[in-house]
């Protein structure tokens, strides 16, 4: 995991980068134990686990939204790199990046937007066994959704107005 | 939609990822304009719903788990012993260390399902032995890199786990059925290995005696029960292949800090994010996947590909065949996970239609991807190896070629007789009907 380095200024980015990864390790940490504990019980039935479904589909549906946010900021996702490499550094890849830019603006508009009402459908909506609300399970669409966007117009703004030091405007 | 529509879709589809989207966002634009494109706006309300419900199926849980497995086997000392067991026993046939490198991978398969896991990992450890063995350091890479295919063909497999998931095939059925095909890689692999060692006069290492082979099976003998507790496990019904890759998580984790004590606490939080992003370039691919999918089955497309394919013809071998090409084709291009996600409505249906197994079609479908990770310019496997070996990717794919002939021996083995495939899940678990 990169952690800050001493003395260097901890900034609101950073704070959310070690959070999403944290975030997700944590949920991919308590799925572990809640599985190894599911075949535990299956033989020594100390306890019930009933109530282990609707938590596991909770963690999951975190661990991949939180996850594909956090390696969203570090564009760290698969991609077809081959027409990027070969512009780079031309005012090609530049045209490129900003189209690459948009495009992706608008399938980030719409996942936030639409996981939003989706979220807001389920209100009211509660599990059967712990009773707890539904939003909770569909809210992390769009929570990694405005993480994604905020990283995404950040990148358009130094498009369009490089920041000093942003040789290429990235 | 009309044939043109559905050409546009799939153009679409490709224009953005050459552009350079990540694929995930290329496969959910792609429905997303195609919903707008149809006046059918309120479709928009699909894309999250799909692409949640297309990740949180509990069988896809086996991914992070599997993928963790192999990742705290390579950090925790069991990958080493797996190659000393493997040096042991087949060392001395000529070409030596390139037939361990073969045997090693077919048991590592055994406890990992990735095949990244296996030329990173393994490859690691292969490599170095080859290249202090004076092997030229090509033909390490090459063996390293062919023989990491083998492992999500033997099970466990990550591949077959999403297979079964977006099928509703048996995952049980699947790891079953990857049994002969692994054997029959690493079989095809060796012969290839002997006859390069040959030519070129590589060396062999001394035949060992019974005493020290047994030594280097008692040392190795913790690290070789995983496959028998994953796979017997499944099969004795005790957990589910779900289930499964948590008890391998969890025999890794008890082998590599209590028993060789190869990893420490403080390697963790490392190990499950290296897992975790792993994971997630397939999670998002697989839920964006899940929504293009929907869009393909509602606008009905692969009914039309269906209808045009068989119209050309009925018979099986040529579907098959073709179904081959396309796969191979798209693995020199693209990712193999995304490969399967991608083509898995189009062609189910098609297989269904002329009445090949859905076991036996998983299984080649994933030998396809598999041989997929070596062609260039986009195979995983490749880059994996030549970033571990230091050998560029283009004189690394070149010394591939006669490995990859063997490997596609072994596909048309497994597309054209599909007992290889069949036999071992129909005599263990009962003819499928």
């Amino acid at each position: 995991m990169r952690r800050p380095a001493v003395g260097r200024p901890v900034s609101a980015d950073r704070l959310l980068a070690a959070a999403l990864r944290w975030g997700s390790v944590l949920c991919l940490v308590f799925l572990l134990v809640l599985l190894a504990a599911g075949v535990l019980v299956r033989f020594v039935p100390l306890f019930s686990l009933g109530w282990a479904d609707e938590v596991v589909e909770l963690a999951f549906a975190w661990m991949v939204f939180l996850g594909t946010a956090a390696l969203w900021r570090e564009d760290a996702h698969i991609a077809v790199t081959f027409l990027s490499d070969l512009l780079s550094g031309t005012p090609g890849g530049r045209l490129l990046e900003g189209l690459v830019t948009l495009l992706a603006l608008g399938f980030l508009v719409t996942l936030t937007w639409e996981g939003w009402l989706l979220a807001g459908q389920a209100v009211g909506n509660r599990t059967p066994i712990l009773e707890w609300p539904k939003p909770l399970w569909y809210v992390s669409i769009p929570v990694a959704g405005i993480v994604m966007l905020g990283h995404t117009l950040r990148r358009a703004i130094r498009l369009i107005r490089p920041a000093p030091g942003d040789r290429r405007g990235r | 939609m009309t044939p043109v529509e559905t050409l546009a879709v799939f153009g679409v589809l490709a224009a953005l990822m050459l552009l350079g989207l990540p694929i995930a966002v290329s496969m959910a634009l792609t429905a997303i304009l195609s919903f707008l494109a149809l006046g059918e706006p309120d479709l928009l309300s699909m894309v999250p719903q799909r692409m949640y419900a297309g990740t949180t199926s509990f069988p896809l849980l086996a991914i992070p788990f599997f993928i963790l497995a192999g990742n705290l086997m390579n950090t925790g000392g069991m990958t080493q012993r797996i190659f000393r067991v493997a040096r042991c026993l087949v060392g001395h046939i000529k070409g030596g260390l390139g037939h361990v490198n073969v045997v090693a991978s077919m048991i590592f398969a055994g406890m990992s399902g990735s095949a990244v896991a296996d030329a990173a990992g393994l490859g690691l450890v292969e490599i170095e032995a080859m290249r202090k063995a004076g092997y030229d350091p090509r033909f390490s890479a090459a063996v390293t890199a062919a023989s990491s295919t083998i492992g999500p063909i033997v099970p466990p497999s990550i591949p077959f786990v999403i297979f079964g998931s977006m099928t509703g095939t048996s995952v049980g059925r699947l790891f079953l059925g990857g049994f002969l095909p692994g054997l029959l890689m690493g079989l095809a692999l060796m012969i290839t290995v002997y006859i390069i060692a040959t030519r070129r006069g590589y060396p062999q290492e001394r035949r060992v005696g019974a005493r020290e082979l047994l030594e280097a099976i008692l040392a190795g003998l913790p690290a070789l029960g995983a496959p028998a507790i994953i796979i017997g496990g499944i099969l004795a019904g005790i957990f589910t292949p779900t289930e499964a890759s948590v008890v391998a998580c969890l025999y890794a984790l008890i082998l590599g800090l209590l028993l060789y004590r190869e990893i420490r606490v403080s390697d963790l939080p490392r190990i499950l994010w290296e897992t975790l992003e792993h994971t997630i370039r397939v999670m998002f691919i697989i839920s964006a996947a899940s929504l293009f999918g929907w869009m393909l089955i509602q606008q009905r497309i692969p009914n039309l590909v269906v209808e045009g394919l068989v119209a050309l013809t009925d018979r099986r071998w040529v579907i098959l065949l073709i179904i081959n090409g396309i796969l191979l084709l798209l693995g020199c291009f693209m990712e193999g996970i995304a490969i399967m996600l991608l083509t898995i409505p189009v062609f189910m249906p098609l297989i269904a239609r002329v009445g090949v197994d859905p076991v036996h079609f998983g299984v080649l479908m994933t030998l396809n991807l598999m041989i997929g990770l070596l062609t260039p310019p986009v195979g995983m496997a490749l880059y994996a190896v030549s970033s571990v070996s230091q050998v560029p990717l283009w004189p690394l794919a070149r010394e591939l070629w006669p490995y990859m002939v063997a490997l596609l021996i072994s596909l048309g083995i497994v597309t054209y007789i599909p007992e290889v495939v069949l036999w071992v899940p129909d005599l263990l678990m009962g003819a499928a009907r």
